[in-house]
């Protein structure tokens, strides 16, 4: 269902050859590097993942004296039927499509400027990676300090510009939309950095080819370089994809799922019933829900994106 | 003859013009587009040289003298120095482990077709998906077990955990990347399987364990909500240590730029000295 | 023969890869038990140092105690209490997880009084009646010792009170110029509020206008979502004879004509609050307050020091501070009550010496000690005649420095707690988006109520 690495050319082969030459005898020794990584993963993976499940079926309330109850779908029960699960179902694909439809946009029209070299190239490519290695958590205050209505400096330019004050982060209009592009600022410069490499990755000739035809650039944008970004684009979508439903820090240090219920995403809710309410298991069914939700997600996108030969 | 390469110079003349105009706009359009990312990150810098009410000010301050105070508040108040000790030992010893573990798994991945190593190689990613808020409870109480909670280590384990699916799939594709023969030549030369893995293949790949490395510490130094809940006394890293200042009686804006500034730098200095690589990491190998 | 050495050195590589994990599993164990504990098998070692660990709030009154307090209590006692200063929420996920996995790595722990029926209920608290003397019980307000109890036993001492007081700027108010013109505004009286609908009279007429070279709004109270607007609708709600829950908390019962009127009252008055009201936090009603563009404010008692901090404010001594506003004259009102109280975990490993410790941060002499000290407003009456309190004057001035406390006495008597149930945070999850539906106008107070309602009661079904 995930990410994959292509077959590399280079290696295939050889692979293949080693492998013939190892023969079964070989084969376990040789894997024996892998155990303690394999047993450590296990070990954190297994009992979480088990346990979370476990307790999906349960009533249970952290501070509730009586302890655990077996509820069976009692939990997914009252969720798929409660509007506010749905509410944060629509405002979490809002802000994972927006932010990320619009982070590869600006992603690829960035790397097409960046495409051919201009002086002073390399510092600017430095540089505007720069939002990117920001902690999550220093961007939500960084924000919420340059938006505010009384002393931020966004709502001053807009001011110079002519407009009106703006209380970005607390009108319920405003404030998804707010959430969005601060991702969108943050991200950017991911999906930039890789989509220049893939175009930096296209052979020369080929372009070289399609402008002695004298198409257009526009032309050679979509007819030829645009195919040969399938799969990078793919694999950066699914990689942001994966991370925006994840969207927590940002949430809390900002607007805590407000104005109103605008900005309660999944992970936002779930952290509520969890930790606010200490409805375990109520919040690990919230999780599950929310984990088939991304895994379906994924795999629909990739398998709309990816070739057969794409996959190892 | 000569009319026909005239008019082709002059073609090519116009072009080249055309294009020398055009690198002038992309030039210009590249650098209001990185001011446009970089600003966020300048106004944090230079608010943390300011003092309260330059900060506050409903016409912003861009002149000034710059103070150090804040800086001077965050380490010798509140012992952010200590947060962010905390920060590079939880950070460097958790990328040290999944590196160590990832190549562990990495390398026969990369080498050998094993039966059901994409499954293996798709679980291990798929770690990644699950919303950390789902397991935290549940791995708390592991570490519990084993008497792990309350001191660094806990974090040390749980990065560890967070960032070797990562550490597999990148240090996958850079093995694999390497020519076998190298290798091969070096078993003529009677050197064994070990000896081979960490006197050829592992410096030639340094390059792409180095951007491994630097993206595993970036995510565990960046982390939060495990650190939030999972940090006992005296272990707080630096992203929890810099909610001290949101307090609710006040949010000292100040400092809380001084020590964001402090905890950005240490990776932006990374990310620019290994910026190649990172394009390389953070894409798990999808693009070469 | 050499594939038998090659097997031997892949066993031994991954032997010693889990010799190592193993030391820096045990390095991390030995750490662990350095920092958190003194004595091998955790009990209290005899002559040894004992080092408790405790988790405050950042306010004033953490600082107070990392800062001041632990310090001294070392110098007398021997015993090292190491203060950490995290945020409400973190210190509520943060207690869920340690008490979920009984560890010992804290021992005392700053609460929000509401959390007591939460904790003290599933027996993670340790009870501290015998910390607790008959003469305290009678120095203490009665108000915050019962907060402080759940099911009969005492589960905190208390250790700071804010009741919610109406602040008012007696620059404004006292200015002859600006009475004449509200009296010819209104045809009344400009002083202090005695009334709701007098304080909304006056919010709209100081709202949007000019007064000493500043624009000036109604008024400020906390608004944002999460904590902020419940607390300050409660106030109103309280006022009004609403009650949010039936006898035995099983039953939301918001929507009531009482609850209607104070839910009305309360966003009609949202309409004279500066703007980005609705995000406001306390920090940003202080600082409205600081900056002197409201004429008025809801706000706890003790963040009354803020306002007259020379450092960061511009209207140092110019705020009064009375009750807030009853429905109708002659009536009392009853605000919201804030209170933090120190309690000791179930789990801790020197329990003994925490208890001592918590109550020491309580004894008479260190209740007036914190209040002077701006870490909050006592909570043993004697405190409020004491002269050091009484008496002090905010340095360069000529104004009382704790004008407030008397004021904060009455509060005392007609406060009223949130709701004391162990599903108190949660309730306080659920009704605020709603009521924040209500104050931005999304809602008429009638929907917002009844959809609360609906909420609380689903969540009391979980």
């Amino acid at each position: 269902m995930a990410v994959s690495t292509p077959p590399r050319p280079a290696a295939a082969g050889p692979t293949r050859f080693l492998k013939r030459r190892a023969g079964r005898r070989r084969q376990w020794p040789f894997l024996l590097p892998m155990l303690p990584g394999l047993l450590f993963l296990g070990a954190m993976a297994v009992y979480p993942t088990v346990y979370s499940l476990v307790i999906s079926f349960f009533r249970w309330n952290l501070n509730n004296p009586l302890g655990k109850q077996y509820g069976g779908f009692h939990n997914y029960d009252i969720l798929l039927k409660d509007p506010a699960f749905w509410h944060s179902v629509g405002v979490t694909l809002r802000y994972v499509v927006a932010s990320v439809v619009l982070e590869l946009g600006l992603g690829l029209g960035l790397a097409l400027l960046f495409f051919r070299s201009f002086p002073g190239d390399k510092l600017l490519r430095a540089l505007l990676i720069l939002p990117m290695v920001v902690a999550p958590v220093v961007v939500g205050l960084l924000w919420r300090y340059m938006l505010s209505v009384q002393f931020g400096v966004v709502n001053w330019l807009i001011g110079a510009l002519g407009f009106g004050r703006v209380d970005f982060l607390g009108s319920p209009s405003w404030a998804l939309p707010t959430l969005i592009l601060i991702d969108v600022w943050q991200w950017t410069p991911f999906m930039f950095l890789i989509m220049l490499a893939a175009l930096q990755g296209i052979p020369e000739d080929i372009l070289e080819a399609a402008r002695v035809d004298g198409a257009k650039p526009a032309r050679i944008f979509f007819d030829h370089m645009l195919p040969l970004l399938r799969y990078p684009i793919a694999v950066a979508v699914a990689l942001r994809l994966i991370d925006a439903f994840r969207v927590y820090d940002l949430i809390f240090m900002t607007t805590r799922g407000g104005p109103i219920d605008k900005t309660e995403t999944l992970s936002w809710q779930i952290y509520d019933a969890g930790f606010k309410s200490f409805d375990i298991g109520y919040a690990a069914a919230f999780s599950w829900l929310m984990l088939i939700l991304v895994v379906v997600l994924t795999t629909v996108f990739l398998r709309l994106m990816l070739r057969r030969e794409d996959l190892a | 003859m000569s009319a026909v390469t005239h008019e082709a110079a002059v073609r090519r003349g116009r072009r080249r013009q055309r294009q020398r105009r055009l690198t002038v706009v992309r030039g210009v359009v590249a650098g209001v587009m990185t001011l446009l990312f970089m600003g966020p990150i300048l106004w944090m810098i230079s608010t943390a040289f300011k003092v309260g009410n330059q900060a506050f000010s409903a016409t912003p301050t861009i002149f000034f003298a710059p103070t150090f105070d804040n800086f001077r508040s965050v380490f010798v108040k509140s012992q952010f120095g200590s947060a962010l000790a905390t920060s590079i030992f939880t950070a460097t010893s958790s990328t040290i482990l999944a590196l160590l573990l990832g190549a562990g798994i990495a390398y026969p991945l990369a080498r050998r077709r094993v039966r059901g190593q994409q499954h293996l190689a798709f679980w291990i990613l798929s770690l990644r998906i699950v919303p950390p808020i789902v397991v935290i409870i549940p791995l708390f109480l592991m570490l519990r077990n084993v008497g792990l909670t309350g001191s660094v280590w806990s974090l040390v384990v749980i990065y560890t955990y967070m960032n070797l699916p990562l550490t597999v799939w990148l240090l996958r594709g850079f093995f694999a990347d390497l020519p076998v023969e190298i290798e091969e030549a070096s078993f003529v030369d009677g050197a064994s399987r070990l000896r081979s893995f960490f006197g050829i293949t592992l410096p030639l790949a340094l390059p792409g364990v180095v951007a491994t490395a630097l993206l595993a510490f970036i995510f565990a130094w960046n982390e939060f909500l495990f650190a939030n809940i999972l940090t006992g006394a005296n272990t707080r890293t630096a992203p929890v240590g810099l909610t001290e200042y949101v307090t609710p009686v006040s949010v000292e804006w100040t400092n809380i730029m001084a020590a964001g500034t402090l905890v950005v730098l240490p990776v932006w200095i990374g990310a620019l000295a290994a910026q190649r690589y990172l394009v390389r990491g953070l894409t798990l190998g999808a693009v070469k | 023969m050499q594939m038998r050495a090659k097997v031997i050195r892949a066993a031994l590589a991954m032997v010693a890869a889990l010799v190592m994990l193993t030391v820096a599993a045990c390095g991390g164990g030995s750490n662990n038990s350095k920092s958190t504990s003194s004595g091998p098998s955790g009990t209290p070692a005899k002559g040894g140092k004992v080092t408790l660990n405790a988790i405050f709030l950042p306010a004033t009154w953490g600082t107070v105690v990392k800062d001041t307090l632990a310090p001294e209590y070392e110098r007398e006692t021997g015993v090292k209490v190491n203060v950490q200063l995290i945020a409400r929420d973190a210190i509520h996920d943060k207690m869920a997880t340690l008490f979920a996995a009984k560890d010992s790595s804290f021992d005392i722990f700053n609460l929000d009084y509401n959390w007591i029926p939460e904790f003290g209920g599933a027996g993670q608290l340790v009870p501290m009646d015998d910390m607790v003397s008959a003469a305290d019980r009678q120095d203490f307000f009665p108000l915050t010792l019962k907060v402080a109890t759940w099911q009969g036993k005492l589960y905190g001492i208390p250790q700071t009170i804010h009741p919610a007081l109406l602040w008012y700027r007696k620059d404004l108010y006292g200015d002859p110029k600006i009475q004449t013109q509200f009296q010819a505004e209104t045809g009344q009286k400009l002083e202090a509020p005695k009334t709701m609908a007098e304080w909304l009279q006056q919010a709209k007429f100081f709202n949007g206008k000019t007064f000493h070279g500043k624009k000036t709004y109604g008024w400020a109270a906390q608004a944002a979502k999460g904590f902020g607007n419940v607390h300050t609708w409660l106030s109103f709600l309280y006022t009004y004879g609403g009650h949010p829950f039936n006898g035995d908390f099983t039953k939301s019962t918001l929507s009531s004509p009482q609850g209607e009127q104070a839910t009305a009252q309360w966003a009609e008055m949202m309409k004279y609050m500066p703007p980005g009201a609705n995000g406001f936090t306390y920090d940003n009603v202080t600082t409205a307050a600081q900056q002197g563009t409201i004429a008025t404010a809801l706000q706890w008692s003790w963040g009354a020091f803020a306002v007259d901090d020379k450092k960061s404010s511009k209207t140092v001594g110019d705020w009064e501070y009375t009750q807030v506003p009853a429905v109708t004259a002659g009536q009392v009102s009853h605000p919201h009550l804030a209170e933090w109280v120190i309690a000791v975990s179930k789990y801790s490993k020197h329990a003994v010496e925490a208890k001592k410790f918590a109550a020491w941060l309580e004894t008479k002499k260190n209740d007036v000690v914190q209040a002077s000290l701006g870490g909050g407003d006592p909570v043993r009456q004697s405190s409020y005649s004491n002269v050091k309190l009484t008496k002090d004057k905010v340095p360069g001035t000529n104004v009382l420095r704790f004008r407030r406390l008397p004021q904060v006495i009455v509060a005392m008597k007609n406060a009223m707690p949130r709701p004391f149930f162990a599903g108190e945070e949660r309730w306080e999850t659920t009704v605020t988006t709603p009521l924040q539906a209500v104050s931005l106008g999304k809602e008429s107070p009638a929907q917002g109520l009844t959809q609360s309602d609906k909420a609380v009661d689903a969540s009391l079904q979980r």
